[in-house]
């Protein structure tokens, strides 16, 4: 999905979903980033397989 | 003045009517009953319609001429065509006759519902500043004005024009074409009845209040829209003291996740012994004037007259 950057107020970034609705985004998510700027958000199914086998790792070394 | 009337029993009740008699009836409304039609006596109306976090002003002048400033998020379409409809003449198509529309600047909170307001209203002159955004919002306004074959006035400090015979409006911001901010590229609108101005700033921040201030325009106003829903980055103690607003307006949604209206601009309004009304609070605010005093009236909560 990719969503754009309407306005910031304070601590977040105020993004028009493709549906046109309106989502907080917190600051942080976006570093640099400016009123106007398109941001992709999508699933990324290979860095999950990736974080599963790094927990699944860690787990295995504190794990009885 | 005009609180919410307890209603409840009273849908019920017609429902019951109508099954006897066997008509139908529209539910009545559950939220609270907007302010009625402004005053039909010789006075200017300023209306800043209760749209939360976000910003919509109608002004009316006693001859019937319109003017919105502004119309709120994507969903305050229906609560603003509510006043357009109680408020303004209509065309022979039934449709709202605006005068003049302005979208301050071109963030959703300021232009949501101006794509529908184009759709539906007969409108003579839109204004907004040449500032583009990229959001599927503003290409629907701009899709929408191309619909309705309208043509944009680009709006920036000096333009100036009557609404009627007494009315007078005229752009003090902004004062350049370029920005980093789209807030500061917010027309600030000074509205001038006989002897009674407002000063409708949209989101102008400091920058831009500097600006007006160094072009050493007449910020002279009685009642003045807080820039930017009373964030502390409008509203500078300088700029504050040559408006020197009797009243002020915060438009502003409660419990809002921005913290406004800031502290410190609440406390500069305070300092300027300016008399404070919020939307949060009081939901819609409507001030009229008859050209030298002023008239209040909230939707909900206390009232009164200066
Ligand atoms: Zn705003």
């Amino acid at each position: 999905m990719k969503v754009i950057i309407d306005r910031f107020e304070g601590e977040y970034a105020l993004v028009e979903l493709e549906n046109r609705e309106i989502a907080a985004l917190s600051r942080q998510l976006v570093p640099g980033a400016k009123e106007g700027d398109v941001i992709e958000i999508r699933i990324d199914p290979a860095a999950r397989r990736k974080r599963e086998a790094e927990i699944d790792q860690l787990m295995g070394e504190v794990f009885e | 003045m005009f609180r919410r009337k307890p209603l409840s029993v009273l849908p019920v009740l017609l429902a019951v009517i109508a099954l006897i008699i066997g008509i139908q009836v529209k539910p009545l409304q559950k939220t609270g009953a907007p302010l009625p039609s402004p005053s039909p006596r010789a006075r200017l109306s300023v209306t800043f319609i209760d749209v939360g976090q976000a910003d919509s002003i109608l002004v009316r002048t006693p001859t019937g001429h319109a003017m919105l400033i502004d119309a709120g998020n994507r969903e305050d379409f229906e609560v603003i065509e509510r006043y357009l409809t109680a408020s303004v003449p209509s065309d022979s198509a039934g449709r709202p006759k605006l005068d003049v529309v302005i979208g301050t600047h071109p963030h959703e909170d300021h232009i949501g519902s101006m794509a529908q307001i184009v759709a539906s209203s007969a409108i003579g002159r839109l204004c907004l500043p040449k500032a583009a955004a990229n959001t599927r919002t503003f290409e629907d306004l701009l899709l929408a004005v191309k619909a309705a074959n309208l043509k944009v006035t680009p709006a920036k400090a000096g333009i100036a024009f009557a609404l009627d015979a007494d009315t007078r409006v005229e752009f003090l911001a902004p004062n350049s074409a370029h920005y980093e901010e789209l807030n500061n590229y917010s027309v600030v609108a000074k509205v001038t009845y006989k002897k009674i101005s407002f000063l409708l700033t949209g989101d102008a921040e400091s920058l831009s209040e500097e600006e007006m201030l160094e072009r050493g325009y007449d910020l002279r106003a009685d009642v003045l829209k807080v820039g930017h829903h009373g964030s502390s980055s409008s509203t500078g103690a300088h700029f504050l003291s040559q408006v020197a607003p009797k009243a002020a307006v915060i438009s502003v949604g409660k419990g809002n996740s921005y913290r406004h209206p800031s502290r410190t601009t609440l406390k500069r309004l305070k300092d300027q012994g300016t008399r404070v009304y919020r939307t949060d609070r009081s939901g819609t605010i409507r001030i009229e004037t008859d050209g030298t005093r002023l008239f209040y009236q909230v939707e909900k909560g206390a009232s009164g007259g200066s």
